[in-house]
């Protein structure tokens, strides 16, 4: 099956924790994911692309 | 954290992690999460979490085509609403972690004189207690029926899609969904969609004390701890000993060391605990320690009845007031 990291791309991702994960996006790889730490920024960009965002909460980094 | 609207992103803060798909004007699509008391991760893998992308984007391209109802946005809250978590987390320029949100909240309510605990302590009742047991990469398609959930006619290969009158994607949704059901219910409706048949409703009878879970990784603040183990006493036990057959008398199996650490009271193995400050019985509670962490007040001292060696006594005992990773009790 595809892996739950491809089927990310078309979401916009914000994750709030003690530490982001924040990973290289280039255009043209889909498998790098960057997530937005910073919700308000995540949301204006859900907005601005039209795309639904992944909320993540999570314990720990 | 002290930004997040956590009164639409609401779900139950001890669990470990939890996604929202939401829409770009921030309406939930589906959740996922969602945990039981062995583990952080048994209703979590990737191929559930794959499911739940994919509903996720087919509930965007709906919205995307105007096919979503909007719905109306809960009430905003913040954090630093919550005056102790302010003080002692926010202005000290601490973290706020996801469970803190959930015990302050919980506690602000205590001392306000609002605090459910059958609702607000119990909270995320578990499905299997109801019968319901899911093949987790598959997503809310039942593995097994049984109890309850066999009762109501879910058979194994039924896949969930509505619970208590709404609509259900994902584990998550479903979990927060049962924990919304109102603890006085006496049942509660489902349906599910059968192979070869289409959706079919079904009612499920709530057993007493559905709510009623393992709680204790939650380290609850609002959740009063003696350090006992006790089993409730059989009913042939409770008539050689005179006690009200409906009673929540129970036998003491095992003190913990930090009872004694603590200095809470001078319990001891073998011990009957047949009454909480004068109470003896609140069917269809069955015993003594449920009946003392729903009604005494983490922290206060409670009276217990006690028979120890055929003689009856009352016995003070202090409650622990629990914390978990806070600077400072809420």
């Amino acid at each position: 099956m595809t892996t739950p990291v491809s089927r990310l791309a078309p979401l916009a991702l914000a994750a709030f924790t003690a530490l982001p994960v924040a990973a290289a996006s280039q255009p043209g790889q889909p498998e790098t994911l960057e997530w937005i730490s910073n919700y308000q920024q995540a949301v204006a960009l859900a907005r601005e692309t039209g795309r639904p965002l992944l909320v993540e909460f999570r314990c720990g980094p | 954290m002290r930004r997040i609207d956590v009164g639409l992103y609401d779900y139950d803060w001890h669990h470990s992690i939890y996604f929202f798909i939401v829409s770009p004007d921030e309406q939930i699509y589906l959740r996922y999460g969602g945990r039981d008391a062995a583990a952080a991760d048994s209703y979590l893998d990737l191929d559930s979490f794959a499911l739940a992308l994919e509903a996720g984007l087919q509930e965007h391209e709906r919205w995307t085509a105007g096919e979503l109802p909007p719905r109306e946005r809960p009430e905003p809250f913040f954090a630093g609403e919550l005056p102790r978590l302010r003080r002692q987390e926010i202005e000290r320029g601490r973290c706020i972690e996801c469970h803190m949100i959930g015990d302050y909240r919980a506690a602000e309510r205590e001392r306000a004189g609002l605090l459910d605990k059958r609702r607000e302590m119990f909270r995320s009742p578990d499905i299997r207690d109801l019968g319901i047991h899911l093949d987790v990469p598959r997503g809310l398609v039942i593995e097994r029926a049984e109890g309850a959930a066999l009762a109501a006619g879910l058979r194994p290969g039924d896949a969930i899609v509505r619970f208590a009158g709404a609509r259900v994607l994902t584990f998550g949704d479903l979990h927060y969904r049962y924990d919304g059901v109102e603890r006085s219910a006496e049942r509660v409706e489902v349906t599910v969609e059968r192979e070869d048949v289409g959706p079919v409703e079904l009612v499920i009878e709530l057993p007493p004390l559905w709510w009623v879970s393992d709680i204790a990784y939650r380290y609850w603040s609002i959740d009063p701890q003696i350090h006992v183990s006790a089993a409730p006493l059989t009913e042939a036990r409770k008539d050689e000993l005179d006690l009200e057959p409906d009673g929540f008398a129970c036998e003491v199996t095992r003190v913990h060391r930090r009872a004694a650490v603590m200095e809470l009271h001078e319990l001891e193995p073998g011990d009957i605990i047949f009454s909480v400050d004068g109470v003896e019985s609140d069917p269809p509670i069955p015993d003594c320690l449920l009946y003392l962490r729903l009604n005494v007040t983490a922290g206060d001292a409670t009276t217990l009845g006690v028979i120890r060696g055929g003689v009856r006594n009352l016995m003070t005992a202090r409650t622990h007031r629990q914390r978990f990773r806070k600077y400072g009790t809420p």
